[in-house]
């Protein structure tokens, strides 16, 4: 081992850090080189002038009873007043009320999406005739596209006729997808793909 | 490290505890408790009383905001340690930074008296390390206070740096081979 490999451990050796593997490397090399026992001396001196330099806790004053009101006063100065500690608490005593707050989340979320469900559904069930009645071809593609749902449109079409037409309300006018397509295409060319093949 | 203050009758833990429960007069055991560990940590980095009385008294406010995130069974000294010596290294970089900051050293009296010889000995010596560490790097100043005046092993400076130990050894052989260069230019004969 070359010596200035042995100083960078040596920075190690002397306050008891270096890894086990490479002591016996180093103690090797001591044994044979005079330089870096003078150097490790030195080392291990610069270590014990640091310890013995060190303040410790008994050179600071047993009591300080101003330390205790200024650390108050620090506190106060963000809002963080005494009193308050006794509303934070850990996450573990705010768990009951987070998990309380999480179920009143999930039960609004279940209503609504119940009641929107509700609303997708014609009334008085699926089977039965639909409540809205067009006055014009164009009106169930102008309510489709509104409505922006196959489910909707065939809702209002009921009853299908065949595949490819429905009849929308009781006004007996009979209109496909095709037809449908075509007029979107015209009067909203972006919103045609949005159209089924097929009902 | 030594000097730990948990073997006072009530752990560290149950006081933490009684803290997340609400009891604000576990804090103020806790501060009690901690308070010239706190000051004497930040003393030995920074190198000025009254600067690391004002770090101790910041970390036990940046205690009191996180006490809910402290794990009392991972021990409450060594997050509290973390707290002291980023605050400290904090204040250092900025004194770094800032060219009106002046650098000051303060250093303690010395500990019960030898005779007046002995005393005038010790307080020159900590004058002349105070010094000498001051001329040391940052990352060379820090890794040394932590590791041979605090006593901290190189894994625990490692976290509290947020480097690998590896790292950590490194610059701990580097630091201490500067400070004995700079220590044998000052003090010839006493190294």
């Amino acid at each position: 081992m070359r010596c200035s490999k042995c100083a960078r451990m040596l920075g190690l050796y002397a306050g008891g850090d270096l890894p086990a593997k490479d002591v016996g490397k180093v103690e090797e090399h001591l044994a044979a080189c005079e330089a870096c026992r003078k150097l490790l001396e030195d080392l291990r001196a610069g270590i014990g002038v640091l310890r013995e330099s060190a303040c410790t806790e008994e050179m600071l004053p047993a009591e300080d009873p101003s330390y205790w009101q200024e650390v108050e006063s620090k506190l106060r100065g963000r809002a963080l007043a005494m009193e308050s500690l006794s509303s934070r608490g850990s996450w573990r005593a705010w768990l009951p009320r987070i998990a309380a707050q999480a179920a009143v989340v999930l039960v609004v979320a279940g209503v609504v999406v119940w009641l929107a469900t509700l609303e997708r559904q014609p009334a008085g069930g699926t089977a039965e005739a639909p409540t809205v009645r067009f006055e014009s071809r164009e009106a169930p593609i102008v309510y489709y596209l509104r409505r922006r749902s196959p489910y909707r449109l065939a809702e209002v079409m009921a009853p299908p006729i065949g595949d490819n037409e429905v009849q929308y309300g009781d006004t007996g006018v009979v209109v496909s997808p095709r037809e449908i397509r075509e007029y979107t295409q015209q009067i909203l060319p972006a919103s045609a793909e949005e159209v089924p093949e097929r009902f | 490290m030594s000097n730990s203050p948990s073997e006072t009758p009530v752990s560290d833990a149950e006081l933490v505890v009684r803290c997340q429960q609400h009891d604000p007069e576990a804090f103020r055991l806790l501060v009690e408790r901690y308070r010239r560990r706190s000051w004497k940590v930040a003393y030995n980095l920074v190198g000025n009383r009254e600067v690391a009385r004002d770090i101790s008294q910041e970390a036990f406010v940046r205690v009191f905001r996180a006490i809910a995130t402290c794990d009392p069974d991972r021990g409450f000294t060594q997050w509290f340690d973390r707290v002291v010596v980023n605050l400290s290294i904090d204040y250092l970089r900025r004194r770094g930074r800032s060219a009106t900051v002046p650098l000051e050293v303060v250093v303690e009296p010395p500990a019960p008296t030898e005779g007046p010889d002995a005393d005038l000995e010790r307080h020159e010596t900590r004058r002349l390390v105070r010094t000498v560490l001051e001329e040391l790097p940052l990352t060379h100043r820090s890794v040394l206070v932590m590791r041979d005046i605090e006593g901290m092993d190189c894994v625990e400076i490692a976290k509290i740096l947020g480097k690998s130990p590896g790292t950590v050894r490194w610059r701990l052989s580097r630091a201490r081979r500067a400070f004995k260069r700079a220590w044998l230019r000052r003090r010839p004969n006493k190294a």
